[in-house]
Parts: C-alpha cells; sequence; structure tokens
C-alpha cells in the first residue's frame, strides 16, 4: 500500500490505541461468529451468545448459512408446491384442482430473486422433518398457503415443500426406476413436509399437516396432486 | 535468544507494536476504497433490484411473511432478536414500494459517491432492514454485503471517483491526498474477507462432495436453481474434480497467500475465475460479485492507477 509512515503525536498515540483496542474487540467478535458458522464447541456457542447484540446487529455472524454451498445430497434443491382448490369446506380429494404452483414462479435466475423461494422451502423441510417444530411449520405453510389461494380465487390448498434428488454424475449409477435421460422426472422428487391450508366457515385460514420426512416414499405418478390424494 | 529473558519479550512487544501500527495506521491513497464503494453499491443495487417483482409478495400484509408472521415465528422460536428493519413498521403496497425506490436511490448514490458518509450508513440500514426483515430469505450474499457496506462508513469512500469530490470543491471542503480512515476500512475489508475464506474452505473440508471431486457436478445438477445446464460436463469427471480442488484449494490458501506481494496478483487472477463460475453454477451472481469486489480491496493504489 502506499504509504505515509505513521509518525505520531501524544494525542495522536492515544487516539491509535483506543482505535487499536476497538479492532481488537471488532475482530474478536467477527472471528467469533465467522469460525462457529459450521459447528460450535460449547465455547463458541457461549461466546457467540456475549457477542450477539453486535454481531447480529450488523449481521456480521451468518449463524449457520452453507457457505460450504453442498455436502451432497441434503442440500439438493427444495421448492415449495402448492395445489389449489376452489372450496375450503370440502377435502381436497372431493374437488378438481384449480392449479399446481411452483414456488419460485417466477425472479430471474441471475440476481438472487428466485433463491429466496428456495431458502424458504429449505427452511419448510428443515421444521417440517422435526415433530418439534410443527408449530413453526404450520405458522409457514398458513402463510404460504393463504397468500397462493388469495392470489387464485381459492379456498383450500395443499402446500409441499419438495425435494429433487440430483442425478448421480454417472448415470449407470441410477437406482432402477430413475429415468437417465430426465433428471426432472417425478421419481426425483421426495416430499419433505405437506399440509393442508383451507379456509373454515369463519374465514379462518386452518393448518393439517400430513406428513413429515421419512413417511412419504419418492413419488412414482407423474401429477404432485395425483399420488398424495 | 532464550523465551526467558526480558529482552526477548521486550523486543517481541516492540515489533509486534510497530508491525501493528504500520499494517493499520499507514495514511493511502482513499482510491481503492473508492473502487470498493462503487462494487459494493452495484452489488447493493442488483440486490435491491432483486426484490422488484416480489416486494409486496414477500412482506405487505397480506404477503406471504407479513410482521406478524415473523413476529409469531420468532415468540415460537423463543429466542430473543437483536435485528431492526424499518420494514417492520409498513406493510402497505404503497408504502413498501416508496420505501423501496428511496432505498434503490439511496444506493445509486453512494456508487455515484454523493453525500457518500451520509448514503454509506443509511444505505447499510436498508440493507440490515431487508435482510433481518425475514431472516428466513437470506443467504450467501448478506453477512458479506453487509460487512462491506459496515466498513465503507469507516472511511473516506467518496474522496476519490465521486461527486462528493467536485461539490467538496465547491464549498471549499478538504479532500484527503492520503488518509488512515481509508486505510483502517481496507484492512478491515481485508482481514475480514481472509475470514471469510478461510470459513469458506474449512467448512467445506467436513464435506464428502469436496474430497471427492464431486461438489461442483453436484452444484450443476440442480435442475431448479441452476441458471443454466451444464450437465454435458458429465462426460468430462476429471474436469469436474479438477474445478472442485481448484476452489477448495482457492478458499484455503487465500488467507496466507494474498499477504505475499509476489502471490497476491495469482490469487486475485485465480479469484476472477473461481468466483465467476460459481455464480455460473449457481445462480448466486450478486454473492459472487460482493466476494471480487473483497478481493479487489487487495489491490492497492499504486497498482490501480498504474493500470490507468
Amino acid at each position: 500500500m502506499a504509504s505515509q509512515s505513521p509518525e505520531k503525536s501524544p494525542d495522536q498515540s492515544i487516539l491509535f490505541s483506543i482505535i487499536s483496542l476497538l479492532i481488537v474487540i471488532h475482530l474478536t467478535c467477527v472471528f467469533a461468529v465467522l469460525f462457529a458458522n459450521f459447528r460450535r464447541s460449547q465455547l463458541q456457542a457461549d461466546l457467540v451468545g456475549i457477542f450477539r447484540p453486535y454481531t447480529e446487529f450488523f449481521q456480521f455472524d451468518p449463524q449457520f448459512t452453507e457457505y460450504f454451498l453442498t455436502h451432497g445430497a441434503e442440500q439438493d434443491d427444495r421448492v415449495i408446491v402448492v395445489d389449489l382448490y376452489p372450496r375450503g369446506d370440502e377435502h381436497v380429494s372431493t374437488q378438481e384442482m384449480i392449479k399446481s404452483v411452483v414456488l419460485p414462479d417466477r425472479g430471474n435466475p441471475w440476481t438472487g430473486s428466485r433463491r429466496r423461494y428456495f431458502n424458504l422451502a429449505d427452511v419448510l423441510g428443515i421444521y417440517g422433518s422435526s415433530e418439534q417444530d410443527d408449530d413453526l411449520t404450520a405458522v409457514l405453510a398458513r402463510s404460504i398457503g393463504k397468500r397462493l389461494m388469495d392470489e387464485n380465487n381459492a379456498r383450500a390448498a395443499v402446500v409441499r415443500s419438495v425435494q429433487r434428488m440430483s442425478q448421480p454424475a454417472d448415470v449407470s449409477t441410477l437406482f432402477p426406476g430413475f429415468p437417465p435421460d430426465d433428471p426432472t422426472a417425478p421419481q426425483y422428487d421426495v416430499v419433505i413436509y405437506e399440509a393442508d391450508v383451507f379456509y373454515d366457515d369463519d374465514g379462518q385460514v386452518q393448518v393439517n399437516k400430513r406428513a413429515g420426512r421419512g413417511e412419504v416414499a419418492p413419488r412414482q405418478g407423474t401429477s404432485p396432486a395425483a399420488n398424495n390424494r | 535468544m532464550n523465551i526467558l529473558s526480558a529482552r526477548y519479550w521486550q523486543e517481541l512487544s516492540e515489533g509486534v507494536g510497530s508491525s501493528w501500527n504500520r499494517f493499520w495506521f499507514t495514511a493511502v491513497d482513499p482510491l481503492p476504497l473508492a473502487i470498493v464503494r462503487i462494487g459494493t453499491g452495484l452489488v447493493t443495487l442488483l440486490y435491491l433490484l432483486s426484490f422488484n417483482s416480489d416486494l409486496t409478495r414477500w412482506f405487505a400484509d397480506n404477503g406471504i411473511l407479513p410482521p406478524a408472521v415473523i413476529r409469531n415465528l420468532e415468540s415460537l422460536q423463543g429466542a430473543s432478536n437483536y435485528q431492526f428493519s424499518y420494514l417492520f413498521w409498513f406493510d402497505q403496497p404503497g408504502q413498501l414500494m416508496a420505501l423501496h425506490a428511496v432505498a434503490i436511490l439511496l444506493a445509486l448514490a453512494l456508487t455515484l459517491g454523493l453525500l457518500t458518509r451520509v448514503t454509506s450508513v443509511l444505505t447499510l440500514l436498508v440493507v440490515l432492514s431487508y435482510s433481518h426483515r425475514a431472516h428466513m430469505l437470506t443467504g450467501q450474499l448478506e453477512p458479506v454485503l453487509s460487512m462491506l457496506l459496515f466498513y465503507l462508513c469507516l472511511g473516506p469512500a467518496g474522496a476519490r471517483a465521486a461527486l462528493d469530490v467536485p461539490l467538496y470543491r465547491r464549498l471549499g471542503w478538504k479532500i484527503p491526498e492520503q488518509s488512515i480512515g481509508a486505510n483502517v476500512a481496507l484492512r478491515l475489508i481485508q482481514v475480514h474477507g481472509a475470514a471469510l475464506y478461510a470459513m469458506f474452505g474449512l467448512t467445506k473440508l467436513f464435506g464428502e462432495a469436496w474430497w471427492g471431486g464431486e461438489a461442483v457436478w453436484l452444484l450443476l445438477a440442480q435442475t431448479h436453481s441452476r441458471p443454466i445446464d451444464l450437465s454435458w460436463l458429465r462426460n468430462f469427471p476429471r474436469v469436474l474434480n479438477a474445478w472442485t480442488h481448484l476452489i477448495v484449494a482457492y478458499e484455503l490458501l487465500f488467507p496466507v497467500l494474498i499477504w505475499n506481494r509476489l502471490a497476491r496478483p495469482l490469487m486475485l487472477a485465480i479469484g476472477v475465475f473461481v468466483w465467476l463460475s460459481l455464480g455460473l453454477i449457481t445462480g448466486m451472481v450478486p454473492y459472487a460479485l460482493a466476494m471480487l469486489v473483497v478481493n479487489r480491496a487487495f489491490i492497492p493504489a499504486e497498482d490501480l492507477r498504474s493500470r490507468s
């Protein structure tokens, strides 16, 4: 770097000392939260908690953001699939579906707008696969279902977090039944979370969870709706 | 020299002290910080513009994540919250769109270097507000972007290549030729950036996909999120392996080699390939560009001037 050597007056020396102290404190906070991004010891967890007011406010703490990008199938794409039906007072199995919306249904693949939907589908899938987080998942599913129903004049919906398993590079290692020439075939889709969302007689939106991860096998049919009712 | 001798500790203390002062408190040309400002401003604009089509769908009172839903989720999680977002105060589509337009103008002003001291702080608050408004929508970009904006607030980011320069001249205000504040801001970006790289590399080491050379394939095999189909590369497995290993090696070596004067240009050149290729296969272009802006903070003013 182009330089002017730091010749210091006594006042400047005190100022530099104060700035140095602030830099040390700041970088201690930053390093503590960054290196607790993936796994954390009890000490790291304690430090992250202590520094949280500062690191969370300025978003220095990425928490558990997946900067490794992928470790395998766990990070395969998840989308939210919403099947929409006209009546809330009747089970969806007896109704004709208005349409099925796959979120993201809009946005530019280069700018990050579509990725927000993938992130939301991840959260829905992660919460949805844990029985302890049923309430959290219900809040999200209700909110997603309500918005999509309102957009499409529907009164009932089936909200799903669907993970699409990625193909291996060597398609000869595929299990039987998975088409090698079509990585978007329904066989690759796994339902992680599924819930019925509907307007009740009082105009309130209700949600009933159908199944969590491990309870639903990879779909074999051609329509998401066809295989789950 | 004996570690138990007082002289050793005195020399160590003096050596560390003078190196520390030279590293942090040397006055430098603010041009590199101005370049970082322009890059950060452009990425911020891209980030804000990406909300255009979905702003009200996400955040309006009839949206997917209205304020009441976020509050409900936070209360269920039971965690205290140190997040700030002015977007919690507004949930009508008209209000949101008006605020969004102001946010874009602020980011544009920062990019152009207009009233930089003010617009850098306000743009930081804008980005924090968008990402804190619904943390489940955030990804890899937001912490990097917030970091860049935070450090831009600390230095004279509008002292070069900015509309502030003619404005300050007209007002008779002093524009620094050399600035310690610019150095502190750049050094913080560099140190924080190096720590980010170390974290990226170390967390990749935990995954079999990065050891096994399959990670790049796994990224470009994602049929929903990939922006273009490069799956024909499956016919070149060694290329995919090499690409994967290069990314890990780059991220692990960056925090060490970037401080070496001879290795730095090489690391920065490889970084262009690594980040643009990651942007290409994942679609995370704003994130890739933000990391390239972090890399730009390592290019000193004399190199920038000799290029121009």
